[in-house]
């Protein structure tokens, strides 16, 4: 009955392998696997249970290791052998709690094992199937999977075979040599889970920083396109102009020189030195946002000043968290023009103030009565309704994380300014 | 008062030279000019053996340092000096002016009669910051330092002190913004007798006091915040807020 009962094992073992490394097996195999397993398994009747429990692993390594010769195989066998652990235990607690008998032996144990068992390999196989193919060629997942899995793996067997046999006092040092082992593992996997981590948050900076270069260039492609219409009407003014001449209207010529040409000289000309402001910021992922922020206030009838005293190349921030501060400020500034007629004005400034921590001032006029500053910090609460003022409270959460920086808000005067100091 | 006058255009710097020395001559004879220069490098090694106290600088120096870093030096040596920018053209920067060099003033060069009237009115002022900087008055201010640009704060505007979540924080509220600087609440405790730590993270403004509530330990103040009060500050703040109205 014994034999019997090894043998249904072997035979699910078997079975699961093929099942999810979807093996096509032939006669040879199968003869190969009967041989392989048939020593050990008189090592296990004849010798002993531990004896026979290891070398039956180790047959197993070797003859699936052959069979497909990759390592994932052999992550699959040790989590087949996790799973059999796993559902024999499952199955003798059924065994006691149901009390009915209505076979010979322990046979109804082995029918919930079975049953047990193929349905795990099957939620197996379809949970890892995906994540498998993420792995691709990277060696080291399934290093360190093989790794934690067959530890897991051992360490079950131990658990189930072996503290029988071992006295109170092994038991103590075997129990030590555990510990010191899996804690020995678990500082291995948070150092590759904290590695992974940082790996991810470069990746994120970096594919932030190339959505705001997109932005940017988005934004200078606009700029390019004002430009080129301008030198169009460049022509169209050149012409006007000898139109002007040729009938001597020097009265008409003076009128039309200072309302068209001085008007437009000046805003070309003021673009251009924002524009040549902007190369002494050297952050990239703030640029592109200050540059489409400026062209949306533009849009809005909003005068923005953009000023940059000094060459900014390096921000004690991480970029994401200033850049979602910044567009917090900025989109809060535009809104608080957008509903009057009034001059409307924003100002920024970047600069190293003389104690060489960096400066970010941001300046809007603003029509609001004079506000609760206290509760613009509040989530939820703005002077223009719900749902408005969200920004400032995750401004607030942010710089929590930020002992170097100083935040001032201040409005006065119809002016309504944030004062970033970081050091 | 010593003056110094830094512009590179020759006619302009005679212009503003004049403007300001018959100004003075009549108004103020007490006002020197110490120095008329073209470029930074003369200030700067003027100000190794003396100094000044109001400066008149054009931006755009030609060759060399700008205005705004010849700026920069005097404010490293002197955190008091009247600085006034003179610009040629709309480049102007406002904030950075403000903030960067505390600056009293900035001036746009016109050809009309507008420039020197600024140029007068700013001189006058600088005068008077001068003459009150003399004066050794004890105000009831708080300042709070942004970059170079120090802003007095009545302490009948501030509603309280709090500990910054983030260590050796202070926030400031006050009736116009809410302020962040580094510091210890046990300095400020005592400025002045209307400020009461409530807590041990709260010093509030006792005139500010609406409501005690005594069963939670909650003081509200005008503004709405409510802060907390610890068990020790419960005893007597009712006391001390009576104390302060008496006074006042």
């Amino acid at each position: 009955m014994k034999l019997l009962y090894l043998i249904t094992e072997f035979v699910l073992i078997f079975w699961a392998i093929t099942f999810i490394a979807q093996l096509k097996i032939n006669h040879k195999h199968i003869l190969v696997y009967a041989l392989a397993v048939i020593y050990p398994l008189l090592i296990f009747l004849w010798i002993g249970q531990w004896q026979g429990i290891l070398f039956i692993i180790i047959s197993f390594f070797l003859y699936f290791y052959w069979l497909t010769k990759k390592y994932l195989t052999l992550i699959h066998l040790c989590f087949v052998v996790i799973i059999g652990v796993i559902s024999d235990n499952v199955s003798q607690y059924a065994m006691k709690a149901l009390p009915y008998d209505f076979l010979p032996g322990i046979s109804e144990q082995y029918c919930i094992f079975i049953i047990l068992f193929i349905i795990s390999t099957v939620i197996y196989h379809l949970v890892t199937r995906r994540i498998y193919i993420v792995f691709g060629t990277n060696k080291s997942p399934y290093i360190l999977i093989m790794f934690i899995a067959f530890v897991t793996m051992s360490t079950f067997y131990i658990n189930i075979y072996l503290t029988e046999y071992f006295s109170q006092d092994s038991l103590l040092k075997f129990n030590i040599i555990t510990q010191f082992f899996y804690f020995t593992i678990m500082l291995f996997v948070l150092y590759f889970t904290t590695k992974n981590i940082k790996k991810e948050n470069n990746i994120q900076k970096i594919q932030f920083e190339t959505e705001q270069f997109t932005d940017y260039m988005h934004s200078m492609e606009l700029i390019n396109n004002d430009m080129q219409k301008f030198r169009h009407d460049h022509a169209n003014i050149l012409f006007t102009m000898q139109g002007y001449i040729e009938i001597d209207d020097f009265d008409g010529l003076k009128k039309y020189f200072k309302k068209h040409i001085f008007t437009a000289e000046e805003d070309t000309l003021k673009r251009n030195e924002q524009l040549a402001n902007i190369s002494k910021l050297n952050i990239t992922g703030i640029k592109g946002l200050i540059l489409t922020k400026t062209l949306q206030a533009e849009k809005e009838g909003i005068l923005v000043d953009l000023e940059i005293a000094d060459e900014i190349d390096d921000i004690n921030m991480n970029i994401i968290d200033i850049a979602r501060i910044l567009g917090i400020f900025f989109d809060n500034a535009i809104e608080a023009n957008a509903h009057t007629d009034a001059q409307k004005e924003i100002g920024i400034a970047f600069f190293k103030s003389t104690a060489d921590s960096i400066m970010i001032i941001i300046e809007n006029t603003t029509v609001d009565e004079p506000v609760n500053i206290e509760q613009l910090f509040t989530e939820r609460f703005s002077t223009k309704g719900a749902n408005r003022g969200k920004g400032l409270s995750t401004v607030k959460s942010i710089l929590n994380n930020y002992p170097n920086v100083t935040l001032n808000t201040n409005v006065e005067n119809g002016l309504f300014t944030q004062i970033i100091v970081i050091e | 008062m010593k003056v110094v006058i830094c512009e590179d255009n020759p006619q302009q710097q005679k212009m503003i030279h004049d403007r300001l020395k018959n100004y003075a001559m009549i108004n103020h004879p007490s006002v020197e000019i110490v120095l008329v220069a073209s470029n930074a490098e003369e200030v700067l090694n003027f100000l190794e053996q003396n100094n000044a106290d109001c400066y008149f600088l054009d931006i755009e120096l030609g060759a060399g340092s700008t205005g705004l870093q010849l700026a920069s030096e005097i404010r490293k040596k002197d955190p008091l000096a009247s600085i006034i920018f003179v610009t040629d053209y709309s480049e102007t920067l406002k904030l950075t002016f403000k903030y960067k060099i505390a600056a009293l003033d900035y001036i746009l060069k016109r050809t009309d009669g507008s420039f020197s009237d600024r140029l007068i009115g700013t001189f006058e002022s600088s005068i008077q910051r001068y003459k009150q900087l003399g004066q050794t008055q004890n105000f009831d201010f708080f300042q709070v330092k942004m970059g170079e640009l120090i802003k007095n704060i009545p302490y009948e505007n501030i509603y309280y002190f709090e500990t910054s979540t983030t260590i050796h924080k202070i926030i400031l509220s006050e009736k116009n913004g809410i302020y962040e600087f580094y510091g210890k609440l046990k300095n400020i405790e005592h400025i002045h007798p209307t400020f009461f730590r409530c807590h041990k993270s709260f010093i509030i403004n006792l005139q500010h006091v609406v409501q005690i509530d005594k069963k939670t330990k909650y003081v509200e103040l005008v503004n709405g915040t409510e802060c907390p009060i610890s068990v020790r500050a419960l005893q007597n703040i009712q006391m001390k807020v009576n104390e302060r109205l008496t006074n006042t």
